[in-house]
């Protein structure tokens, strides 16, 4: 939770246990590099200080893009995908946010989101393909789905 | 203030008073199973928020969990948590013992955590004076880091630690393993040791 990698292919970088947070994966086709964030927050000013950059989602996505470029990847050529953002419980609503915090901030960005697994009512695990970069989601007594 | 750091005492007084409360609990079992229940003496950790995880398991093992917002003399979270192997072996004792039909389940783990968790709010309440509520309690069976995640999310910055209370019940010759987790935001916390050093000092004295 609260981590992030940016790597490349051949590596599958995971994310188990999702319920209200986002793995938010970006990924540079061509150069076949990507990086995955376990979002728990949707902005930064929601967690103290001590915690790692990759935990809320502006700080994760600026996080994830700075390693990128640091690799040599094409922000031009980024895409995005996400999975999680559950609602869990009735009476919570921080996975809609991180969601939402999440699709605007891609949207600033210009990066464009192609593949979207979230809300409901279930946990989700994921794993990121950077070979292929297929995000591979897992629930719970359900067959996986590739987005 | 923020760490919850307590002494060998402090420890030992937390163990005797959670010990109380899971034997309120088994108290409470025993008579909505018309059965008796033994308790095991209940495990006491205190963990960082984001490793309690590594306490329960797999982040992915499939958990019962039952989560409540704790408001009054010290606020925060507070979890009820059944490893889905021991929540299906429970259910079945509960049907054959209540009769209470399949179907009936879900309703049913509410009540046993609503048992659980006021039996260690009242052990606390007897210990240090402190009245502590909480709100309905909602449902969730799914991977143990999904039912936790948003509680950690919205508490971690203001408490990174957690209370985890591991008991286990005896019924009939099963054992079932239950795990309670008190999550006291940072202003609560203090106050929650502070009661408990009070507490326990009197205690002393009494003694002495």
């Amino acid at each position: 939770m609260g981590e992030g990698i940016v790597t490349l292919a051949p590596a599958v970088i995971s994310a188990d246990g999702l319920g209200s947070c986002v793995a938010l994966a970006l990924y540079d086709g061509g150069r076949r590099m990507g990086g995955l964030a376990h979002v728990m927050l949707p902005r930064q000013g929601d967690a103290c200080p001590a915690f790692t950059r990759y935990q809320c989602a502006d700080t994760a996505l600026a996080a994830l893009l700075e390693e990128l470029q640091r690799m040599g990847a094409q922000v031009p050529q980024v895409v995005a995908k996400i999975a999680g953002g559950a609602r869990m419980f009735a009476f919570s609503g921080i996975g809609e946010q991180n969601v939402a915090s999440i699709r605007q901030l891609l949207a600033e960005t210009k990066i464009p989101l192609v593949g979207a697994d979230t809300g409901g009512r279930h946990g989700r695990s994921v794993e990121f393909h950077l070979e292929s970069g297929k995000l591979i989601v897992r629930e719970l007594g359900q067959a996986d789905k590739e987005i | 203030m923020e760490a919850l750091t307590l002494s060998e005492e402090q420890l030992d007084y937390l163990r005797e008073m959670m010990n109380i409360g899971t034997g309120n609990a088994a108290t409470a079992l025993s008579r909505l199973l018309h059965q008796a229940v033994d308790a095991s003496v209940p495990e006491i950790h205190i963990c960082r928020l984001p490793e309690i995880s590594a306490v329960l398991g797999q982040p992915e093992r499939q958990v019962a969990g039952v989560r409540l917002e704790m408001t009054g003399d010290v606020e925060g979270y507070l979890f009820f948590i059944v490893p889905d192997s021991d929540r299906q072996r429970f259910t079945a004792l509960l049907q054959r013992m209540t009769g209470k039909a399949a179907g009936q389940e879900l309703p049913a783990m509410l009540e046993v955590a609503s048992i659980a968790v006021e039996s260690h709010l009242r052990a606390i309440r007897d210990f240090c004076g402190l009245n502590i509520s909480h709100s309905s309690p909602g449902l969730a069976i799914d991977m143990v880091q999904a039912v936790l995640d948003e509680a950690i999310a919205r508490v971690a910055s203001r408490m990174p630690q957690v209370i985890l209370i591991r008991s286990e019940f005896i019924i009939v010759g099963e054992h079932i393993s239950t795990y309670l987790l008190i999550i006291p935001d940072r202003e609560s916390v203090a106050r929650l040791v502070d009661s408990m050093e009070h507490a326990r000092k009197q205690l002393g004295t009494t003694q002495a």
